[in-house]
């Protein structure tokens, strides 16, 4: 094994794509500790992890039953998948910008002592979220077939958004959690902001189009994400404008991380 | 063949200015070590050209007083802050036994976190399994083995970590101060499998205010004041 750190020997692109591909290769690592991660939230707890499906399944049963009220024109059926697969799509996307806000200043202990690729903090995170919210996936399915309108091919296909959830996940933690290490402010701004657009994306509300809300849904990014999950349980079809809004969000954050790694990897851990 | 080599290395921290003002914290001291940077920010240069090379079978001592360098220099060396100018080159698999208790898991039993340590260190599943048995029977911990971490005495945990951490050589380790553990008769038998653990590595850096430790073990030392190498010795006759 041999190693050469200094500034010059930092290839901005092969150093990015060593530390991802290294990650990858640590899997037991980070699939072990993600884990352990979740288990230490409900530790001692009768229920375990059975209690994110039980929190889910609640949360989004309670939607079902406040928010169908207030989109009376609309048929129940129809909005309880709406709201279901929307609360769940946005779960996930939530916590993907929350957990990667933290994603490096919460690994400060390991980033300083021990040399580990920084992809290794992101798939441990992911594969923490990806048990949690998958449990939660279950049970939304669950009561999709219960209470909503769907297409049974529909769900099949809906599960082709997790790959590229996964995908985009990964440039995305990693310009929110390098460029939080370098601006505590832009953490709280990040809580601050995530919590505002949870009410200007489409997940208690249907956009009636004509209105306001039409166009703020249409240039939510959001809102296009969360259409590769819910478009085909809903109407049976795979949005392709939604593929095309992720292909350019993959394109965009994939180069900004870059820019990001290259800046911040040397200086990394003199700023946690 | 391990190698470890170490070429005007300079080490620079972000110093953060914030409510105090670069400009005033720069006239109130004389310390060398405060360097202005670019647009008021300021660096506090921890370590300033250091050089050395070492090969099989060296045995490096870092003295000097607190605040020196020698930490920085230890963490530079194991990759973890990379130099802001010069260049250190590794050959051969490096370990660094700073905070041999990172990752471990409160809840989870001690046989688990033998595994998620061992994951750390990098050894592959067989090899976790193939130590597991020598790693719980050096540390005494019987029947605890298969109880949560969080059931355990202070001495406990510190021996199951230090026998986790002594459980295969490395080519290069790195050690801040002699890492032992226990009553005073397991610190006997943890002196032993150190020793023993040391004979096995190509190459060891160690820091330490112990200098009777290092004159014992040590071929070289190396002295750090305020960032820079002020003496450089070579014994020859290896203790």
């Amino acid at each position: 094994m041999n190693q050469t750190s200094s500034r010059s020997s930092v290839s901005p692109l092969r150093f990015a794509i060593q530390d991802l591909v290294a990650g990858l290769a640590m899997w037991r690592l980070w699939m072990a500790f993600g884990y352990e991660d979740l288990r230490q939230n409900y530790r001692r707890t009768l229920l375990g992890l059975t209690w994110i499906a039980i929190s889910f399944g609640a949360f989004a049963f309670a939607y079902i039953l406040i928010f169908s009220g207030l989109n009376q024109g609309h048929d129940a059926r129809h909005f309880a998948t709406w709201a279901v697969s929307g609360a769940l799509a946005w779960q996930f996307i939530s916590h993907v910008v929350l957990t990667g806000a933290n994603v490096f200043i919460g690994s400060e202990s390991w980033i300083k002592g021990v040399r580990l690729p920084l992809s290794v903090h992101i798939y441990k995170t992911l594969w923490r979220l990806a048990i949690q919210d998958g449990l939660s996936l279950v049970v939304a399915f669950a009561l999709i077939f219960a209470f909503g309108s769907f297409s049974l091919a529909g769900c099949l296909v809906s599960l082709l958004a997790i790959p590229l959830y996964l995908l985009l996940a990964v440039p995305v933690q990693f310009i929110f959690g390098l460029a939080c290490v370098f601006s505590r402010d832009l953490q709280q701004f990040i809580g601050t902001f995530m919590r505002i657009a949870f009410f200007v994306t489409p997940i208690i509300w249907i956009p009636v189009p004509g209105t306001i809300l039409q166009h703020v849904a249409d240039i939510n990014p959001f809102a296009y994400m969360i259409d590769l999950f819910r478009m085909p349980i809903l109407e049976g079809i795979f949005p392709l404008a939604a593929l095309g809004i992720w292909f350019i969000l993959f394109v965009v954050t994939s180069t900004l991380a870059l820019i990001a790694y290259r800046w911040a990897r040397p200086h990394l851990a003199y700023w946690l | 063949m391990a190698r470890l080599v170490v070429e005007d290395l300079h080490i620079e921290f972000p110093v953060l200015t914030r409510g105090i003002g670069a400009a005033r914290l720069m006239g109130e001291t004389d310390d060398p070590r405060l360097v202005a940077g670019r647009r008021g920010k300021l660096f506090f240069r921890a370590l300033d050209g250091v050089s050395f090379s070492l090969g099989a079978g060296d045995r490096l001592g870092l003295v000097g007083p607190n605040g020196a360098g020698k930490s920085t220099l230890l963490l530079a060396l194991a990759g973890i802050y990379m130099p802001t100018a010069g260049r250190i080159a590794v050959t051969g698999s490096l370990d660094a036994l700073f905070n041999p208790r990172l990752g471990f898991q409160p809840e989870a039993t001690g046989r688990r976190n033998i595994y998620l340590r061992g994951l750390i260190q990098g050894w592959s599943p067989q090899r976790i399994e193939a130590a597991t048995a020598d790693i719980i029977d050096f540390a005494e911990l019987g029947h605890f083995i298969d109880m949560p971490l969080r059931s355990y005495s202070q001495g406990m945990a510190a021996r199951l970590a230090f026998a986790i951490s002594t459980a295969f050589a490395p080519d290069i380790l790195l050690m801040d101060e002699w890492i032992g553990a226990g009553d005073k008769a397991f610190q006997e038998k943890a002196t032993a499998r150190m020793r023993n653990f040391i004979d096995r590595t190509g190459i060891v850096v160690i820091a330490s205010h112990n200098e009777n430790l290092i004159a014992k073990m040590c071929n070289k030392t190396l002295r750090l004041e305020r960032g820079r190498i002020v003496e450089h010795v070579q014994v020859s006759n290896e203790g």
